[in-house]
């Protein structure tokens, strides 16, 4: 066989070797790319030169450049950070406290459950659960159709439920493995909020602690747990389980042992988890409208609010969005740095 | 040799009782928040779903209604803003709807002759088959031009539109990616944004992006001769705009997903493939996909969960409408608790529940089952 | 079909793994690539297979020259280290996809795939997927793979790196086997001296990028070119000992030889080979050293003993009966008793003489 020399048409799209890319298959491909990265920068070029916008120079028809087509003026983020001032700060500060300290709590949590789900082995006895969702029912209805207060009506409920584990437990025979306790986690991600969020209102409502950050950030830190004890899991499920054997020869609780062994080892998995969850806390919506009205209002809530009497503030609405996306763009090189870096150590580790 | 008496009792400190009590304390605090954040809730929920909530005065009043608010909603005065209102469906339209269930009962059917019937797994389909059956011919009667869509179709159309145009795009976004190409971690990084912005300011951004007269692309659409035209006003195209925001903001997490997977795909099995004599084509179909298919399941698994909660931009973009052209479930929902009509918000939130759960527990096992390695 | 490189030259950046390398391999030769990790062979067999583009040189199969053609167009096999089988299919559907490509009817497929499969013994397993089979017939699959659609030319890439030691043994004189059977020319990737010397025709060491020698195994064996192959090649390693040649007669701290016919160097080593020395009790011996270690793999054993040498440390291994018997610190004498004695330059490392010397010529 000899080969054959190459048509017009071979040549377009046949690269030259494997190194090497066809030439009608890099201009496309780089046509693509180029095209997609106009798509995805577009928007927020176009929501960063309306923030130096006037009005009169939105609602007269579209300018493109500032200093060529239009004079770009200050107005908006002098009343945004001005005239504003403080009622600007306190949603950006909610924000802010909200989103970290959720963040946190939901990935250190989450973490352990786990890292206890994959080293140790849970055998949850079916006949208990079954138990528990019976007298939880009781639980609930006890509190809202016979309308007994429910401090009392959960200490009851306890009480029934220890007794019932240590009188029946012995009795029980089949059980559920790590992955069931897994799938259940998980699987409360599935639950719309809205669906939750109704019940968490009155809850909070009862308590009073509608409106503050306390609410907000227990509620995001419940959201958000699956995604961590997710994510997390394959992480730690790739660290050798001989690193935990030695460290326990040697003496280390299981606690020292997730804290100063596991957690630094997963640390690009702990930046990823971190950096997923605290966008999704950052820049919820539904939640922050039902739990909070003025004291706890979030930075979404605010630039939705935009959209006041007079009809839409494109340029107080851009002025805030911007500043919206600035510290997650800071907080993603950081956050991105790190996981790249913990993926070349593992390269090299091999 | 001395044999050891073994009857020394250790005391035991508190730290090590501590730590022999560590596998519960570390998963405690998970399971207990889902109990009292998820299980609670969900419980309450159901009893709010089922009763008619009333303010009186200094509080509230429960009054258990059975399934009335469902009633309500499949067959009574909220019908047209969940179902939809019903058009007529035309010959070939039925044709089609059968030619659906025939599949669906042949699958069903396939199902039942084979060896590994199981009770669950009977049931499990017999669901799907039902719903999906039913969906299909609400699909036909209301989205067929005579009918109009409710909250459950239109929020079917963002989770199944929606989630296949991301994934095509992702996924040719990312075997680009994947190429020898310069500038790779800087298309990459770039490709990750729209993800980190607020779905709020997405909203914003889209309008006045998509706005005809003052928009960047007015001119464009002068051009075209649709300077006046208002897609707000066009329910179809009001939907189709909520669609592209949801595509642009979604597309960087289904293209994260993928291109790590394509990177990470045994290089040595493309070489073989490429010297047994392979074109790209071949090599997607026959040894990339099926190595990155797990991953891209579970993509899209997740991303089917998160479509369904959908109502930032439909209540942002349009505010659900024209009308309810563009209200999701979520929006439905909330738009139903805003009238104070609890109940009937909470039966909306458990109807989406239902659906969100079929569709994605018979994605995982129908579909993500399939992507699973062989022979394990 | 024969295969040629010409001056072939690879660098990444400035780095050159493949500093100019000329190779002849006739039709239906076995040859080896042997050498260290990091040497540039398995960089020379992936860019015979087109997978990497070459520098500068020529790659010929046949008359042709293939240096710019595309892997697909040269119809060559290639059996990787990672089998590289594809894990959603089964052994049948792995082993006919080479034929799938080239659009054979199923017919025809089916019956190649089967008897492939039996040449490697796995006419059993066709239904099985990858991950249900074990080392050894993955391998096989591999194998079967390559060999299904009579490629022009097979490359291995250390095909058996990743099998235990028995089964090693056990399919490399498959390998052979197969490949006489065949008459396919085979190039042969491998940093094992046991598989090259077993398996090739011909054998090419290569270091630093560079052909060393390129000989039967025998003669690499017999008579290597230089230090390094002299070195790599022989387990245990060839004994050197550094000192000078005076006026024919080679001398060290431990030890005084003959050594006509060679010019005067001031740094030189004396190579032999472990099966060429005896511990002895005559004190004319030509080495003095004290025992170090004493190692019994059940048909001989082989002693380490510890010699004054310049460099301190340094170590002379002797192979001896298995009923020998000795005390570790013992002083011993060595004795050349073999016929393969070389003599090399210690800077260049070439060897300084032509043919070996035979221990008579040394006193």
């Amino acid at each position: 066989m000899s080969v054959k020399p190459k048509s017009l048409w071979q040549k377009m799209w046949e690269p030259k070797d494997l190194q090497s890319m066809a030439p009608a298959t890099k201009v496309l491909s780089y046509s693509i790319l180029l095209f997609w990265t106009f798509i995805v920068l577009f928007p927020l070029y176009w929501l960063f030169v309306t923030s130096f916008k006037l009005p009169i120079q939105v609602s007269d028809g579209p300018y493109y450049i500032p200093f060529i087509d239009f004079e770009p003026s200050l107005h908006a983020w002098e009343y945004i950070f001005i005239d504003l001032g403080r009622d600007t700060l306190r949603p950006y500060m909610n924000s802010i406290i909200i989103a970290s300290s959720s963040t946190v709590l939901a990935v250190f949590i989450g973490s352990m459950a786990a890292y206890a789900l994959t080293r140790i082995e849970y055998k949850p006895k079916v006949g208990s659960i079954v138990g528990f969702i019976v007298i939880l029912g009781l639980v609930v209805y006890l509190t809202v159709v016979v309308k007994m207060q429910w401090q009392l009506t959960l200490s009851i409920g306890f009480a029934l439920f220890v007794s019932f584990v240590f009188a029946f437990s012995r009795y029980f025979k089949r059980s559920l493995g790590n992955n069931d306790i897994l799938f259940w986690i998980i699987s409360q991600r599935i639950m719309p909020p809205v669906v939750s969020v109704l019940p968490i209102y009155i809850m909070f409502q009862q308590l009073g602690l509608l409106d503050t950050h306390f609410a907000l950030i227990v509620t995001y830190m419940a959201v958000n747990l699956p995604i961590a004890v997710w994510l997390m899991r394959d992480f730690f499920a790739r660290i050798p389980v001989e690193l935990e054997e030695s460290a326990m020869l040697d003496g280390a609780s299981r606690m020292r042992v997730f804290l100063t062994i596991y957690m630094p080892l997963a640390k690009p998995g702990l930046a990823a988890t971190t950096m997923l969850i605290l966008i999704l806390s950052w820049n919820e919506y539904l939640l922050a409208l039902f739990l909070s009205t003025a004291d706890a209002q979030t930075m979404p809530l605010m630039v939705a609010a935009q959209n006041a009497t007079r009809g839409p503030q494109w340029w107080y609405m851009s002025v805030l969005i911007v500043v919206m996306i600035v510290p997650v763009l800071i907080a993603a090189g950081f956050i991105g740095k790190m996981i790249s870096k913990g993926q070349l150590s593992g390269a090299v580790k091999g | 040799m001395q044999t050891h008496k073994m009857n020394v009792k250790r005391k035991r400190s508190f730290g090590e009782m501590l730590d022999q009590a560590s596998p519960k304390l570390l998963i405690l605090p998970t399971v207990l928040i889902i109990l009292f954040l998820a299980i609670y809730p969900l419980l309450l929920s159901a009893y709010l779903a089922l009763s008619r909530f009333k303010l009186v005065r200094g509080g509230f009043e429960l009054k258990f209604v059975g399934f009335r608010n469902f009633k309500k909603l499949l067959f009574g005065s909220q019908e047209y803003h969940f179902l939809g209102t019903v058009g007529e469906i035309l010959l070939w339209e039925w044709l089609l709807i059968v030619i659906v269930i025939a599949a669906l009962c042949r699958w069903m059917f396939r199902y039942l002759r084979s060896a590994k019937v199981t009770v669950v797994g009977t049931l499990g389909r017999s669901v799907t088959l039902v719903v999906f059956s039913a969906l299909t011919v609400l699909a036909f009667a209301v989205l067929n031009g005579t009918g109009y869509p409710g909250s459950l179709m239109i929020t079917l159309f963002y989770v199944f539109a929606g989630v296949s145009i991301q994934f095509v795009i992702a996924l040719g976004l990312a075997l680009l990616c994947a190429q020898n190409i310069r500038g790779k971690n800087f298309f990459r990084m770039v490709f990750f944004i729209p993800i980190m912005v607020t779905p709020v300011g997405i909203a914003y951004a889209f309008r006045m992006l998509m706005d005809m007269s003052q928009g960047p692309f007015s001119p464009l659409w002068t051009l075209f001769g649709l300077g006046e035209f208002s897609w707000a006003a066009d329910a179809s195209m009001a939907r189709w705009v909520v669609l592209i925001g949801d595509s642009w903001q979604w597309i960087p997490f289904l293209f994260m997903v993928l291109f790590a997977a394509i990177e990470s795909q045994s290089k040595d099995q493309v070489e073989a493939a490429q010297l047994d004599g392979a074109g790209a084509w071949r090599i997607f179909k026959d040894i990339t996909f099926p190595a990155i298919a797990p991953v891209a399941a579970t993509a899209v698994l997740i991303r089917l969960i998160e479509a369904f909660k959908i109502i930032d931009l439909p209540n942002i973009l349009t505010n659900g409408g024209p009308g309810i052209a563009t209200e999701s479930m979520t929006l439905h929902s909330f738009i139903a608790w805003r009238t104070q009509d609890l109940g009937g918000s909470a039966a909306v939130g458990y109807s989406l529940l239902f659906i969100a759960v079929v569709v994605c527990v018979s994605f995982f096992n129908f579909i993500g089952q399939k992507t699973q390695p062989k022979g394990a | 079909m024969s295969v040629a490189l010409k001056a072939i030259r690879k660098s990444y950046g400035n780095i050159e793994v493949v500093k100019g390398v000329d190779l002849e391999i006739e039709d239906g030769q076995f040859l080896v690539l042997l050498g260290p990790s990091g040497c540039g062979k398995t960089t020379l067999l992936r860019m015979i297979a087109g997978l990497e583009t070459v520098t500068e040189g020529q790659v010929y199969i046949g008359a042709e020259d293939v240096t710019q053609v595309l892997p697909k167009y040269r119809d060559i096999a290639m059996v990787f280290q990672s089998y590289a089988l594809y894990p959603h299919m089964s052994v049948a559907e792995n082993i006919g996809y080479p034929l799938l490509l080239r659009k054979v009817t199923k017919d025809k497929r089916a019956a190649a795939v089967l008897d492939a499969a039996k040449v490697v013994h796995l006419e059993d397993y066709l239904d099985r997927y990858p991950r249900q089979l074990s080392g050894g017939q993955r391998q096989r699959v591999a194998l079967a793979r390559a060999m299904v659609r009579r490629p022009k030319l097979f490359l291995m890439d250390e095909p058996l790196s990743n099998l235990d030691a028995q089964l090693r043994s056990q399919m490399r004189a498959e390998l052979k086997h197969l490949q006489k059977e065949l008459a396919v020319t085979t190039v042969y990737v491998t940093h094992d001296q046991i598989e090259a010397m077993t398996l090739a025709d011909k054998v090419a060491v290569i270091n630093n990028g560079v052909v060393q020698q390129l000989d039967t195994p025998r003669n690499i064996y017999n008579n290597p070119a230089n230090l390094f192959v002299a070195g790599f090649v022989g387990s245990p390693q060839m004994n050197f000992i550094r000192g000078q040649v005076k006026a024919g007669g080679f001398s060290s701290e431990c030890s005084a030889v003959q050594c006509p016919g060679i010019e005067d160097n001031q740094a030189s080593v004396l190579g032999v080979r472990p099966e060429d020395l005896q511990i002895v009790e005559d004190a004319s011996a030509e080495i003095n050293a004290r025992i170090y270690s004493i190692e019994l793999t059940g048909d001989e054993t082989i002693v380490t003993c510890s010699i004054e040498d310049r460099s301190p440390g340094s170590q002379v291994v002797v192979r001896m009966d298995a009923d020998y018997e000795q005390k570790v610190g013992a002083q011993v004498a060595i004795k050349i008793t073999g016929e393969r004695v070389y003599f090399f330059d210690a800077e260049s490392g070439q060897r300084l003489d032509s043919e070996p010397h035979t221990a008579r010529a040394l006193r």
